[in-house]
């Protein structure tokens, strides 16, 4: 039986092992994970001494380097990433490689010096970011935005994934030590109001992924003085335009959209909108895509899901199964005697949410006011929209997406890979928040659209 | 050859009336589960339809398990049954509030549903008496015509209640005063109602300071789920409140599972002192599979949770499988229930009574 102990990453201080709680993972092994308590957060708050003399080049090489460690399949922290992220996550093994893969890409030079603020930072600016369950790693360009600011980056891991920024901070110690003292990682458990009040006082900036709940619950507690980005739910969806030539061609990326992080991240489309005057009828398509789906099963497997997300995902086919005895129209195909994809036609209804791990509802529309109205029913909520061919998009479309207040509109395929020098509200660059909000203190201001 | 309803209904009732634990062959039961199969994909065009979309016919299907199981919605979307609606003698509606649709089963016959039901019953809640004494938390069936619940214990009652049986929910409103009157006596009690009901009296007791000792040898039937709408309470919390309001030990509390659109009921075993530990007992003329809904395959194995689905025969005149949207484990001979799944709309009777009551 292997033991991995966890500890906060600030030299000097320990914590009681009373305090340890132990997460057992499915093949006995165990992680001791250290959690907070009121006595090291007075020491903590009493030595803030993140100051940073490595220059914002010296950052950007640093960086590099660490992606150049994780993009290495020997590297130890990303073997134990591969290890043991499928437990803690539900991703498949597969999955977690292709997806370590796509992040760590985006650690190049050229890329990370456009993630250098223009203005000078301060950089005794401290930033708290409150980590989500679903994406592993949903906070972590955020991180290194702040890190290349200069500034020192504090995490809650979140309860459900506590390992993968254990496994990154404790890689910047081995490959990158100058930077180390920038990076704070800690777990404390959600309802202690007390001691989560009090960590929320003490820093800069908190930036917060979860439930709309969450972060409202939040946003409220945060000192006045402190700035809050709070990012609660987003849902993304495709497009398809009319006259798309060769659309079956789109179909490989668009199920690369469908399948990274098996729906479960905000980046991943939930359905997808399809003119009803195509030249590909709508069935063609959906027969298509279930082919692409069923393929990829065999390069990015679905990871194993619970028993109440399969019966979910159950009682929706169910549900279409009974609707097709009285709507023709309606056409579904999915994996035969599992759960693993569903691709599901349903003409003249709605867009709804997808009980997502590989669910996606095709629905349809006619001309650009029902596609407008159709999108409108979630309007504000949109992250990401994905077009095949987007290159083509009529000018008509790009008003209409616009009006939407979407945050990113890019090509199928890529709708889970954003850049990190993209430089959009939602990146969480301090630096493009800071120039846009012109640091208006909290009250009254909304979460961004990230 | 296809059988008629009256053949079948002449050969299912043959073997409910040898009674719930009669040793049913699973060569006879497949047998006849397969002639009520091919019964019911002729006559009942909706259901017909359904297996035709999951591309299976009687021609191909020579095992009960493999009968497709017709999702409990199915009963909202439309008339699902062998004869035309008009020819019902009864129809029961499954509990709904304005925003969700009622479901309905209709009945051409009350036959198979009264032997199914008398027989089951008596033997799960007083195997030791010939007659009871009945209090019901529920309305009455003028009062709720349509509830295949108050229907069931109406024909209990009726059968085998003793002076003093009645119903003690009126115009939406618990008749408490009446109620505790009627638990004090000298013969034992059945006292039947809804998980919410039982919530509903034990607050208002508690809140009043009065206690509600049953008689001794007296035993509660409760049923519906523990999720809705009003105050949400754990079953063992429930039972355990209940032991105390009514002075009662807790393996006297009988859970009974069922649905409008079952013919058969399920109960614990709890008072049919043959069995070592409590679960719920299958009657002979039905079978319980737990379905794993992410391999699309039975779970075999006992303890591992998947969602209940239903094989019975006494569902001549509608369809003699059904995927219950509610989540159990095989136990010994029988099964256990744990709820409903998370994403469903919650159901039951205990959900029509609840709405009386808030």
């Amino acid at each position: 039986m292997k033991f991995l102990e966890v500890k906060p990453i600030i030299d000097g201080y320990e914590c009681d092992s009373s305090l340890q709680q132990e997460i057992l993972y499915p093949d006995e092994r165990k992680i001791i994970r250290h959690s907070w308590d009121d006595d090291l957060l007075q020491k903590f708050m009493a030595s803030q001494h993140f100051s940073c003399s490595a220059s914002s080049e010296e950052i950007i090489n640093c960086l590099v380097l660490l992606g150049q460690a994780w993009l290495d399949r020997k590297f130890s922290w990303r073997r134990m990433a591969e290890e043991w992220l499928p437990y803690s996550t539900g991703f498949s093994s597969e999955m977690i490689t292709e997806t370590l893969d796509i992040t760590f890409r985006e650690f190049t030079h050229s890329k990370l010096s456009k993630c250098i603020p223009n203005n000078k930072t301060d950089k005794n600016y401290t930033t708290l970011h409150i980590q989500a369950g679903n994406i592993y790693h949903s906070s972590l360009f955020g991180v290194i935005y702040g890190l290349l600011s200069g500034q020192p980056q504090f995490i809650k891991s979140s309860s459900q994934e506590p390992l993968f920024f254990w496994l990154f901070a404790k890689s910047i110690i081995d490959v990158c030590p100058q930077i180390r003292e920038m990076i704070s990682i800690a777990h404390w458990k959600g309802g202690d109001l007390d001691l989560e009040n009090k960590m929320l006082r003490i820093f800069h900036r908190i930036v917060a992924y979860g439930s709309n709940q969450s972060i409202k619950s939040l946003q409220t507690r945060i000192d006045k003085q402190s700035l809050f980005y709070g990012f609660g739910h987003k849902i993304s969806c495709i497009v398809v335009p009319a006259n798309i030539s060769e659309l079956l061609s789109y179909c490989p990326s668009i199920t690369q959209d469908i399948s990274l992080y098996d729906q479960h991240g905000c980046m991943s489309p939930q359905f997808i909108l399809y003119p009803r005057n195509s030249e590909v009828s709508v069935n063609v398509f959906a027969d298509r895509l279930s082919e692409c789906l069923d393929e990829c099963q065999n390069l990015l497997p679905r990871g194993n899901i619970s028993l109440d997300e399969s019966l979910s995902i159950m009682h929706q086919r169910d549900l279409i199964t009974l609707k097709r005895i009285k709507d023709d129209s309606v056409y579904m195909k999915v994996s035969p005697d599992s759960s693993l994809w569903s691709v599901i036609v349903n003409p003249d209804e709605n867009p709804h949410i997808s009980p997502l791990n590989r669910y996606i509802s095709i629905f349809l529309y006619s001309d650009l006011e029902e596609l407008e109205t159709k999108l409108n029913l979630f309007k504000g909520y949109y992250q990401v929209i994905g077009i095949p061919n987007i290159t083509a998009l009529e000018n008509d479309y790009k008003v209409l997406f616009n009006n939407l207040g979407v945050c990113r509109i890019c090509e199928t395929g890529l709708m889970q890979k954003p850049s990190i020098e993209e430089k959009h509200k939602g990146k969480l660059n301090p630096a493009v928040f800071e120039e846009e909000i012109k640091m208006v203190p909290r009250d009254g201001i909304e979460p961004p659209t990230r | 050859m296809l059988k008629t309803s009256v053949d079948l209904d002449a050969e299912i009732l043959q073997i409910i009336s040898k009674g719930y634990d009669h040793c049913l062959s699973d060569d006879v039961f497949n047998h006849l589960a397969l002639d009520l199969f091919n019964y019911q994909y002729t006559h009942n065009l909706y259901y017909q339809k359904y297996c035709e979309l999951l591309g299976r016919k009687p021609s191909d299907i020579s095992r009960w398990q493999d009968i497709p199981a017709i999702p409990t919605d199915a009963f909202k979307e439309d008339c699902l049954s062998c004869f035309p609606s008009e020819n019902a003698v009864k129809v029961f509606h499954t509990s709904g509030t304005t925003q969700q649709l009622s479901g309905k089963h209709y009945l051409d016959t009350l036959v198979l549903y009264e032997a199914s039901l008398e027989g089951n019953f008596k033997q799960h809640l007083f195997p030791d008496l010939e007659r009871i004494k009945i209090l019901s938390l529920t309305p009455s069936p003028i009062e709720s015509p349509h509830s295949s619940l108050v229907f069931m214990i109406d024909k209990i009652m009726r059968k085998y209640g003793t002076d003093g049986s009645g119903y003690f929910l009126n115009n939406n409103q618990l008749d408490i005063q009446n109620f505790l009157k009627a638990c004090i006596s000298d013969e034992p009690i059945l006292v039947v109602g809804t998980a919410f009901s039982f919530v509903h009296l034990i607050d208002f007791c508690t809140e009043s300071n009065i206690s509600c000792f049953l008689p001794s040898q007296s035993r509660i039937m409760e049923t519906g789920g523990f999720k809705g709408r009003s105050r949400e309470v754990g079953k063992a919390d429930l039972y355990q409140s209940m032991s105390v309001l009514f002075d009662i030990s807790p393996e006297r509390i009988i859970n009974e599972y069922g649905m409008t659109e079952l013919g058969t009921q399920f109960y614990d075993n709890s008072l049919i002192k043959r069995h070592d530990s409590s679960y719920k007992d299958i009657p002979s003329w039905a079978r319980i599979v737990i379905w794993d809904p992410e391999h699309q395959t039975p779970i075999t194995s006992e303890n591992n949770p998947g969602l209940i689905r239903i094989y019975d025969l006494s569902n001549r005149g509608s369809v003699i499988a059904i995927q219950t949207q509610d989540i159990g484990y095989k136990v010994s001979n029988g099964f256990e229930v744990i709820g409903r799944m998370g994403k469903a709309v919650p159901r039951g009777c205990s959900l029509d009574t609840d709405d009386r009551l808030s």
